[in-house]
C-alpha cells in the first residue's frame, strides 16, 4: 500500500512538472494575430448509423483549446447510444502553418440502452446504462483559408462506471469532423 | 508473412515520412538543435493507472536517438495493463533535427497478470511474462519552446517460452506523450 502510494505521489508530480508549464504555453509563444477562436464542428463518421455529434472548441491560446463534445443519436439504426458528453482539453502542436497534431485529454459519458434479461418477469428489458470516465485521444486538424477545418480524432476513454457489459473497461473515441472556425 | 508485411508497411511509411519532412521543416523553431537530452510521459494508459516515463538521449548527426521507458501500474484490477514494462529503444528520425516521423526498434520486458484460463473455477491470477523484439513507427511535433507530443504505436513478438494469456504471441506498443527537450 505504501509503495503504491509512493509511486503514485511521485509520478503525480512527474506529471505536474511536465503538464504545468504547457499550461501557460499562451504567453511565452508569438500568437498568429489572424487565429480565430472558436470552432464548430459536426462529427461525420457515424452518420450514417444514426449517430452524430457536435463539438465546440475555443482556443485558449494558439497551442492550447477547449472544448465539449455533444453527440446524440438521430434516428434508431444501428447505436444503442442516447447520448454523449466529452469535455476536452487539446494541445495543439503545429505542423504546417494553419495544420496541426494534437493531444486531447478528456472526461466522457455515454449514456446507452441495453437489452436485459430479467429472471423473474422472464422477459428482455431495456435498461438505461452509463460508461464514463477519463481518456486521452490524438488527432489531427486540417484548416483551409476559408477557415474550413478538418479533424480527424482517434482515442479511447477508461469505463470507470461498472454498468452493463457494452463498454467493458474502454470506451472508443473516433470522428472526422468537419468544422467552421470564427 | 506477418513480418514480411510489417516491413512493407515500414517502407510504406517511410516514403510518406520522406514526402512529408520538408513542409515540417519549414517551420521555425527555437535552436532545439542544441539540446539533446529528453524526458516524457506516456499518457495512453494513464485512464487505466498505467504511467510510463521515458528518457531519450538524440545523436544529432545520425538523426537517431536511443532511449528507456519505464512503466508501472496503479490499478490491478485492470486485464489491459502491464504490472510493470521496461522498454529500451533506439529511434531513427527522418528529418534532420530528430523531428517528425520516425521509426523505432524496441525490447520489451514486462509483467502482468491476469484470469488463469486454465482453471476457469480458480479465483487465483497467473503471472506472465513478455520479452521480446518489436518494432513502432510515430512522429514528434514541437511546440517552440521546446515542449512536444508524439504518437507511437507499434508491435513486438513475445520471445517467452511459457507464454500464456493476453500476449500470447504478440504485443502491442501504444504511445501518447507529452515531453521536453532541454
Amino acid at each position: 500500500m505504501k509503495v503504491q502510494a509512493f509511486k503514485l505521489i511521485g509520478c503525480s508530480l512527474i506529471l505536474a512538472f511536465l503538464l504545468s508549464p504547457m499550461i501557460c504555453i499562451g504567453q511565452e509563444i508569438e500568437q498568429d494575430p489572424d487565429w480565430k477562436k472558436n470552432e464548430l464542428s459536426i462529427n461525420l463518421i457515424y452518420l450514417s448509423g444514426g449517430y452524430t455529434s457536435i463539438s465546440y472548441e475555443r482556443s485558449v491560446s494558439q497551442y492550447i483549446s477547449l472544448g465539449l463534445d455533444v453527440g446524440a443519436t438521430l434516428y434508431r439504426f444501428d447505436f444503442d447510444i442516447n447520448y454523449t458528453l466529452a469535455p476536452y482539453i487539446r494541445i495543439n502542436f503545429p505542423t504546417r502553418k494553419r495544420n496541426m497534431f494534437f493531444i486531447e485529454l478528456n472526461y466522457g459519458l455515454v449514456n446507452y440502452t441495453e437489452e436485459s434479461f430479467d429472471r423473474d418477469l422472464r422477459q428482455t428489458l431495456m435498461i438505461e446504462r452509463r460508461a464514463m470516465g477519463p481518456g486521452t485521444a490524438i488527432g489531427w486538424k486540417i484548416t483551409n483559408k476559408k477557415e474550413y477545418s478538418l479533424n480527424l480524432v482517434v482515442g479511447a476513454l477508461a469505463n470507470n462506471n461498472n454498468e452493463g457489459f457494452e463498454f467493458e473497461d474502454i470506451i472508443p473515441r473516433f470522428g472526422i469532423y468537419l468544422g467552421k472556425r470564427f | 508473412m506477418k513480418i514480411y508485411l510489417f516491413i512493407l508497411y515500414l517502407c510504406a511509411f517511410a516514403n510518406v515520412a520522406y514526402s512529408q519532412g520538408e513542409d515540417y521543416d519549414e517551420i521555425e523553431f527555437e535552436d532545439n538543435e542544441l539540446k539533446n537530452r529528453e524526458i516524457k510521459l506516456n499518457l495512453v494508459g494513464a485512464p487505466w493507472g498505467y504511467v510510463s516515463v521515458a528518457y531519450e538521449h538524440n545523436f544529432f548527426y545520425r538523426n537517431f536517438s536511443v532511449g528507456a521507458e519505464l512503466g508501472t501500474s496503479f490499478k490491478d484490477d485492470v486485464e489491459v495493463n502491464f504490472d510493470f514494462s521496461v522498454v529500451p529503444f533506439i529511434r531513427k528520425y527522418f528529418n534532420a533535427g530528430n523531428k517528425g516521423f520516425f521509426a523505432e526498434a524496441i525490447y520489451v520486458f514486462a509483467r502482468y497478470e491476469d484470469a488463469n484460463i486454465r482453471c476457469f473455477t480458480c479465483r487465483e491470477r497467473q503471472v506472465s511474462t513478455v520479452h521480446g523484439p518489436g518494432g513502432s513507427l510515430g512522429a514528434k511535433y514541437f511546440l517552440p519552446n521546446g515542449f512536444y507530443g508524439e504518437f507511437v504505436f507499434g508491435v513486438g513478438l513475445n520471445n517467452n517460452d511459457n507464454r500464456r494469456g493476453a500476449y500470447e504471441d504478440l504485443y502491442t506498443r501504444l504511445g501518447i506523450q507529452v515531453g521536453k527537450r532541454f
